[in-house]
């Protein structure tokens, strides 16, 4: 069952800091914030290494929030800021190069408690599709969205969604099983 | 226990469920990942102000050289309105003034204005000017099927617009024949309507401006496309039949005035080489920023003093010297291959160098011929590691070939071999001249990556040359010391244990962006320096994990440490 908003947004806050009164006030928008982990799991998929990732969830929140006032159904906050992301992944993919810091380690994934081999497998597999395809994979059958969200996300027809979804789930079990 | 061999495949639903499976765990391991909590607390702080992100500077960079390559490619005259005849308007009655269904919803793009449709001229430049955010509005005009651009943006734009790929921008005439344009940029992730070369296609689309993706004032303005909200019927170009002007200027005066139009633009030991008048669309090949029926004279100036440019084409108004535009071709095709290759196969130009990637990246589906070097040194950085993977194992450059601009490497192009075709060997000490013919947007492409050139035939091969085998320096230090520096770059996890060794190679850094798209850049360095590549992998699971250190081949420095892990 997928963890409802409040349930990610306890988990958010308990990472073993406690918020000072400052960062409670900061986190005012915190329905908006409350979505920053699913942000980031989708944009692990949809990117190509943690740093971009981080650049893709950080560009959707400053988007997001600039824009906030263009949520007319804050019922679908969780699929608008899907929808930001999925955009900008599409258009930063083309400029992000893989770049690592000079003094930067190989490390990509936590040594500790990342995530299972089954897991990594899957991801792995996601990682293999072509770019709409994976796109299309994620949104719909990993992060929920119906599949005319998932259109609306990506700015194409229903049917090319379908076409995507069908495709990807043929080319991920040839990977999988 | 199952093992993987007869494992039944899942079902769809058991792959869906697996799915929403992986991600929740991947949502519950994100929570928890105080990166999260960084990155909201970051935007938050910045209130919607964007961060520079580390690859701006190659942004830059990378822009300014295309930039320049337009810019020397083509100028134009600045965009006025033109003249607009009645005979060639847009008919209004296939152009709908009221969007029928355009979505609201969970989208970034506020409310668009439904009621009103600008047509291309003074009515949408003017809507296009007072747009003071990101609200979007219809405008109409024609798509022309002659309008292969290529690469010719606003050099006024900043990098946001070229990483949209903004030559492949929509031009809206306000008249079948043509006409001013106003230039529509658009995401890659868009769909225009497609015209067929020599029709022109009356649309409305939605376009706005303040887009999301831009980011200072350099951009605001302009006008970025959204959707199609309807077409009208294709109908052919018309063809230019005006009679001339009475009281029109004569050849010398057509080319003083091109000479004062074209002010600095023109080298100043042009001479006139030919003049020529007549309609536009009748004189000027693939022109349509002008009426095709506006009787001009093209005046066609010669230079020696700009070197890749050896004629300058000046179209002036026919009768008032108005000067209208300026074009530029390139000088007599350089062997692309070496002096014995081919400059023209079968009646198709071959290209070379960043000739060659400027005709594959505006070739469209149409094939182009390539020329260059094929390097054996090249197969050193592309071993057989699980890196290419089988379901995308043919788009794979390591399976292709890398194309150079000389027998001595660098600045390669990646070229793909969907269809097995037979590439010259090449020995690790050789060179080998080839022209090949490639396409882009191969119909087996299904993501947005449909640039990748795919080889068809190879065209013309040459003979070897041998090369000194990779240039290294000779005060280099060696593959062994290469090695050993990298050794305190490996600082993998336990769980990812790559230490083995699989692959050392030495290329230049250029050599390492294009086949890794790893850009790497230090003191001291330049694209042609030259670097030994480390790659460690987990030799029980080699096609999961891998790393590479690369080594300054002269100084012994490591200089970055990288992982393919996905």
């Amino acid at each position: 069952m997928k963890p409802s908003t409040a349930t990610i947004t306890t988990r958010f806050e308990g990472d073993g800091r406690v918020m000072t009164r400052d960062e409670a006030e900061a986190f005012g928008d915190r329905e908006l914030v409350a979505v920053a982990p699913t942000l980031l799991a989708t944009a692990r998929y949809l990117s190509r290494s943690e740093a971009d990732a981080a650049d893709l969830v950080q560009a959707t929140l400053e988007i997001a929030l600039r824009r906030r006032s263009q949520l007319r159904d804050p019922a679908r906050l969780r699929s608008w800021l899907l929808a930001i992301e999925t955009r900008e992944a599409f258009r930063l993919r083309r400029r992000l190069r893989a770049l690592v810091s000079l003094d930067g380690s190989v490390l990509e994934v936590p040594a500790v408690g990342g995530p299972s081999d089954a897991d990594l497998e899957v991801r792995m597999a996601v990682a293999k599709l072509p770019t709409r395809m994976r796109a299309a994979v994620v949104l719909h059958h990993m992060a929920s969205l119906s599949v005319i969200e998932t259109a609306e996300a990506m700015q194409v027809s229903e049917n090319t969604v379908k076409t995507l979804l069908r495709l990807g789930l043929v080319r991920l079990r040839e990977v999988l099983a | 226990m199952t093992s993987p061999t007869n494992r039944p495949a899942p079902t769809d639903d058991e792959l869906a469920a697996r799915l929403h499976a992986t991600f929740v765990r991947a949502e519950a391991l994100a929570a928890a990942d105080p990166t999260t909590r960084d990155l909201a607390t970051m935007a938050l702080d910045r209130g919607g102000r964007r961060r520079l992100p580390a690859w701006s500077a190659f942004a830059v960079a990378a822009v300014a050289v295309v930039l320049v390559v337009a810019g020397v490619a083509t100028w134009r005259a600045p965009h006025t309105p033109g003249p607009v005849a009645a005979s060639g308007a847009i008919p209004t009655a296939v152009l709908p003034t009221v969007g029928p269904s355009i979505p609201v919803g969970p989208t970034p793009y506020p409310t668009p204005d439904v009621t009103t449709v600008y047509p291309v001229g003074s009515a949408a430049e003017a809507q296009v000017a007072a747009s003071t955010d990101g609200a979007a509005f219809l405008v109409s005009g024609w798509l022309l099927g002659s309008d292969l651009r290529g690469c010719t943006p606003d050099p006024s734009l900043q990098a946001w617009v070229v990483s949209w790929d903004g030559c492949d921008g929509l031009w809206l005439h306000p008249e079948a024949g043509g006409g001013a344009a106003l230039v529509v940029y658009r995401a890659p992730d868009t769909t225009p309507p497609n015209v067929d070369a020599g029709m022109a296609l009356p649309v409305v689309i939605l376009v706005h401006t303040h887009d999301q993706a831009c980011l200072d004032d350099s951009c605001r303005q302009v006008p970025v496309f959204l959707y199609t909200e309807s077409t009208g019927d294709a109908k052919p170009i018309p063809s230019a039949t005006s009679t001339a002007p009475p009281n029109g200027l004569d050849a010398s005066q057509a080319a003083a005035a091109a000479r004062t139009g074209a002010d600095t633009a023109l080298p100043a030991d042009g001479v006139v080489q030919s003049s020529v008048a007549g309609p536009y669309g009748a004189i000027v090949a693939n022109g349509t920023d002008v009426a095709t029926d506006r009787w001009v004279w093209a005046v066609t100036f010669a230079s020696n003093l700009t070197p890749g440019t050896s004629t300058y084409q000046v179209v002036v108004d026919y009768v008032t010297g108005e000067f209208l535009e300026l074009m530029t071709q390139a000088p007599e095709r350089a062997h692309a291959a070496g002096p014995d290759s081919p400059v023209v196969i079968g009646g198709q130009p071959v290209h070379g160098g960043d000739d060659a990637r400027l005709a594959i990246g505006t070739s469209a589906n149409t094939p182009v011929l390539v020329g260059g070097w094929l390097l054996g040194t090249d197969r050193r950085l592309c071993p057989a590691d699980g890196s290419a993977v089988p379901l995308e194992a043919a788009w794979n450059p390591c399976a292709g070939a890398w194309l150079h601009a000389a027998p001595t490497g660098g600045n390669p192009i990646a070229l793909v071999n969907l269809a097995g075709v037979t590439i010259p060997s090449v020995p690790e000490d050789e060179a080998v001249p080839v022209i090949l013919r490639v396409h882009t947007h191969d119909p087996s492409c299904i993501g947005d990556d449909c640039l990748l050139p795919v080889i068809e035939s190879v065209a013309w091969t040459g003979a070897p040359t041998k090369i000194d085998l990779m240039g290294a320096p000779p005060d280099g230090i060696s593959a062994a010391q290469a090695d050993r520096a990298a050794a305190d770059k490996r600082l993998v996890p336990a769980k990812r244990n790559l230490t083995t060794v699989r692959v050392t190679a030495a290329t230049t850094l250029a050599g390492l962006e294009a086949t890794t798209g790893t850009g790497v850049s230090g003191p001291g360095t330049t694209p042609a320096s030259w670097v030994w590549v480390v790659v460690l992998t987990d030799g029980s699971t080699p096609a999961r994990s891998a790393a590479f250190v690369v080594v300054n081949m002269k100084t012994g420095q490591a200089m970055v440490a990288g992982s393919s892990y996905p």
